[in-house]
Parts: C-alpha cells; structure tokens; sequence
C-alpha cells in the first residue's frame, strides 16, 4: 500500500466509526429492551431490571478497572453510598427521586475522590486497597446513628411507594442507556485515548504528554458517579435497604465478573457478559436449583480460563474466521 | 554574544540505593542543534535521559530548558514544556494501531501546538515525516522492527518538541533502515527540532550529529566536535576499542 492509496479522511475515521458501531448496538439493545414489557411477565421484567443495574455497574467499573487497567475491588462502596444518599434525601429530606439520583452521583463521585491517594499502587495492592475501603466505608454506615446504622439493631430504610414495576424498568433502562452513551463518548474522548495509553504503559503514557494522575482520577469518579445513581434509584425500587443488599460484596464482585465474562475494557463486553450471565444464571435457578451456584461459578471459571478476552473475544474470532 | 544554550543539564547526579548512575553530569544543546551522546553499556546514558525527561527524578543538579527550570518535574510537564523522547526498548502501545499510537501523542502535545492545528492534522504530519502513512491502519503488532523505530520517533515529534531525545533509535536495524532513520532525523533537525541521539552504531552517531558527548561509568568523558572527540585516546579506551583504534 502507498501513501497515495490510503484517503486523508479515512485516517481519521477509525475512532468515529468504532464509536458510531457502539452506539448502533447500544440503541438497538436500548429498543429491543424498551419493548420486552409487551412480551414479559413481572418476573422476567424485574430479572431485566437487576439486568439493566449489573450491566450499568459492570460497564461503570470497566472504565476504571478494564479500560484505565486499575481494578478496583471496592466500587461496590459506591452503589452503597448511592442508595443512602438517596434515603437520606428522599425519607429524610422529602427530595423528588431526580434529586436523589443526582445526589447520589454526586455523592459516590465527590467520596471517590478520596480515593484518589491509591492511585500510588498498582495491580494487587491497589484491588486489595480498595476493598479495604469498601469495608470501611460498610462499616462506618454499619455503626453511624446517622445511617440507621446501629448493629445490632440495624434498621435501614424503608423508602415511600413511589411508582410500580414498569415506571422502575423503564428508569433503569433510561438510566442503563445514559450510562452506556457517556462510556461511548468519554472513552472516543481524549480521556478515553488518555486511559489506554495509560493502562498499555504509564511511563510512555507520562513521556508523552499525559498528567496520569489527572486522568485517572478522572476515570475513577466517572466510574464511581453511575453506581452512585444507580444505587439511589435501586433503593426506592427495593423499598427496604440496608447495608447487606446495597454494600453486599457481592456487588462488587458481579461488576468485575460480567465486564470480565463479556470482554474486559471494551464498550459491548459488559452488555452481552451481564444478559448471558442473567440468563445462565436464571436457567440454572430454575432447573438445578441446589446446583446454581456450582453451574454459575463453573461457567464463569471455564469462560475466563479458556477465552481470558470474555464473549467478545470469541465473536471477533469467530467473525474473523467467517471473513 | 553567544544564545544561552535550549537545554542545559548542570552537575547531574543520579543514586539508586548505594549505586551511583550518574555523577556531576553537565553538558548543554543549542538550538538546532545535534548531539550524539555514546558510552558503553552501564555508562548512564538512558539514566540521563530518564533523568532529563522527569521519568527519574535527579539525586541532585539542575536541568534547565530555554532558561525554565524543569528539574525534577513530572514527566508529562516536562513532555508539554517541549522535550520528547523515545525508549530504548520498544514501548509502542499493543493492540492499538500505527495511527492511534501516535495521535495519543497529538492529543496531549504542547499549548500552543495545539492552537495552531488540530492533533488529527499532527498525526498525520507526523506519520507523514517518518514514512508510515500507508501503515496508519496497521496494528503495532503488524509491523517491522525498523517501521516500530520510526513510529516511536513519529509520537514523539507529534507532541511538536523543541528537543528529541532518541534511545538508540537504529539498534537492531539493516544498513538501509538506519540510514532511512537518519534522513527522517535530519528532516526534523532541519524544521528548527534540536536532537540528542543515543546511540552505539558510531556509524551512524557521525553521520548525524554535530557534537559527541561521551559518557563512561556515570560521568561525561569527553565533549567536542564528533571527529575529534572519537580520536581522544581515553574515549578510545573507555569505549570505542582498539579496533576502531586500527581502522583509524
């Protein structure tokens, strides 16, 4: 191939038509879900719900720990301070659910930026340093009057009927798809070029021009302000909470296992990874009920064991041997 | 009344731990100007470097640029101050392709680069400069050795420095590769970039630069005009070796 052969404008097309790719799939996903409440019934419309949170997690947590490479083990701490932000303001405070959810963003983003002296270490210390926080943080909310939080005497909060299962499906898919669309924006971004750079080489990234610290912190509130929201509009959908639902580890561990399951550091990886397992997940509960957790646990160790890139990994294969 | 040199590196040192890498290194670069800076394996030379450009921070000295004091600042100010460089071992992103590799570059260069183009427009130059263009799409992992050489210089001039700092930019490559590299060196050169090129081809270093500096066991040996700072018995010596000697 010569100079002459390959279009200027064509060279800068690359990141833009990735970009315009995702935001195909994602509004085909968004329009195929906006319509499954036609079809569903309760069950399966509040399965879709817990579906839309964990992908919307997953793909929070995959900025920072997949695409930035700092796996953070601690981001359930800020679904947790979402939803009591959210109790706080709604119970407390009698603020509109748009205030809570915002309020709860705000909240988990301006705490996660404390989090920001972690950013010292790396890889296993920075994953165990970060868990550590989470506990903390669960701990603090376990013990604080302020927080409903007297152990043993634990009350949480019980949230005001506020609207009925489709107006929350419908929240969480609108939620789900805004969170999806700033993904795809911030990673075609300089941020998004930023965080490759600096999860592919930090010294390279910093030689050329990269303040890494800057950008990390960046990706880090970014990926701590959707759980946040989604913690604060999970909390009037559950009507009770307390620190085991909102600040179960559990949480944490589901964002790392879909984005992983899917495809690590990619926009689509946490989309398919969170609907596959949903629905391993609920075939498994509904056949092998006593089995459920060895099938879900052996399909998720089989996946990452033999397609270390997760789902997407494997079509991108598959379509290239089509090709 | 002569300029006051671009860059000025001031009694430098550099320990780590109880070893010293680098001990009361000074040597300035003027404007537009080559440097060739040699010394066997252990001599400092990527330590300096490192030093120079904010990835190790000096045990002591100072390092100026255009009279701004940039020692021992983080290494993306001193990146955006106007001093780029490349690794001595391949460090091209993996997984990213030619294009992107170098438009990271783009992306985050100097201020007033950036007002007077866009970075998509720098990318292209840059790709442009050091032939790679019909790459742009190739994946890193998809080229040669000598296209990787020439893609580390391309990101590095993307950020539109006013010094390059190559780290043995021809090693491992062909007769024909290293004098491509060296044509590509020159035409940066020639657009006002001052170079300091480190290197063990002596080839190539005294088909390039102006003036040698030579580096042995973390201290400047010898400095001067390439011809008569490779003669210098104690350079000789300390690095060139007696064939080199003979063949003179």
């Amino acid at each position: 191939m010569t100079i002459a052969t390959v279009s200027r404008a064509a060279l800068r097309l690359s990141p833009v038509s990735e970009s315009r790719r995702q935001l195909l799939f994602i509004a085909a996903f968004l329009g195929i879900a906006a319509m499954m409440p036609l079809f569903l019934d309760a069950y399966w419309q509040r399965v879709l719900i817990f579906t839309f949170v964990n992908i919307a997690l997953a793909s929070s947590w995959n900025v920072i720990g997949g695409v930035a490479g700092y796996p953070s083990f601690g981001h359930g701490a800020f679904f947790g301070i979402g939803a009591y932000t959210s109790a706080l303001l709604m119970i407390r405070g009698d603020a509109p659910l748009v205030v809570a959810i915002l309020g709860g963003g705000a909240t988990a983003g301006l705490f996660a930026l404390c989090f920001i002296p972690l950013f010292r270490q790396r890889g296993f210390y920075f994953a165990l340093s970060t868990l550590a926080a989470q506990l903390a943080v669960e701990t603090i909310v376990r013990n604080w009057s302020f927080t409903r939080g007297i152990e043993p005497w634990d009350m949480g909060w019980n949230f005001p009927d506020i609207g009925g299962l489709h107006f929350f499906y419908y929240l969480m898919l609108g939620l789900l798809g805004l969170c999806l669309v700033s993904i795809v924006f911030l990673l075609a971004s300089r941020v998004g070029y930023a965080l490759k750079t600096i999860h592919k080489d930090e010294v390279v990234a910093a030689s050329v021009g990269i303040p890494t610290t800057r950008y990390k912190a960046i990706a880090f509130v970014f990926s701590a302000v959707w759980p946040g929201m989604l913690g604060a509009a999970y909390g009037p959908f559950l009507v009770f909470i307390s620190p085991d639902n909102v600040f179960n580890l559990t949480i944490t561990l589901n964002m790392i296992l879909i984005a992983i399951f899917g495809g690590i550091g990619t926009v689509i990886g946490p989309i398919l990874g969170g609907l596959v397992l949903s629905v391993i997940d609920q075939v498994a509960w509904a056949n092998f009920l006593e089995y459920h957790h060895l099938i879900y646990g052996l399909m998720i160790v089989v996946t990452i064991s033999f397609w270390p890139g997760g789902l997407v990994s494997q079509i991108a294969k598959w379509r290239a041997r089509r090709s | 009344m002569t300029a006051a040199p671009l860059l000025t590196v001031e009694g430098v040192s550099k320990r780590f731990g109880g070893v010293t890498a680098l001990s009361n290194v000074s040597l300035t670069l003027d404007e537009g100007e080559t440097l060739g800076l040699i010394g066997p394996n252990g001599a400092g030379k990527s330590t300096l470097f490192n030093v120079i450009s904010g990835v190790e921070p000096p045990s002591g000295g100072a390092i100026r640029l255009a009279g701004l004091e940039i020692t021992g600042q983080r290494a993306d100010r001193i990146c955006r101050a106007g001093i780029a460089r490349t690794f001595q071992a391949a460090s091209l992103l993996p997984e990213m392709t030619c294009w992107e590799n170098v438009h990271v570059a783009s992306l985050f260069c100097r201020p007033e680069s950036a007002a007077k183009r866009s970075a998509a427009a720098r990318t292209e130059a840059a790709l442009d400069l050091c032939e790679l263009l019909s790459l742009a799409h190739a994946d890193v992992g998809e080229i040669t050795t000598g296209e990787a050489k020439r893609l580390e210089i391309a990101r590095a001039i993307a950020t539109e420095p006013h010094v390059l700092m190559t780290d043995e930019a021809v090693a491992g490559l062909s007769l024909v590769e290293t004098d491509q590299v060296i044509a590509i060196l020159r035409r940066v050169n020639a657009a006002g970039v001052a170079i300091v090129f480190v290197e063990h081809d002596v080839r190539a270093v005294l088909a390039l630069v102006q003036r040698l500096v030579v580096l042995a066991q973390g201290a400047v040996l010898a400095d001067g005009p390439p011809t008569e700072v490779a003669r210098r018995p104690e350079v000789i010596e300390a690095y060139l070796g007696s064939r080199y000697a003979q063949a003179q």
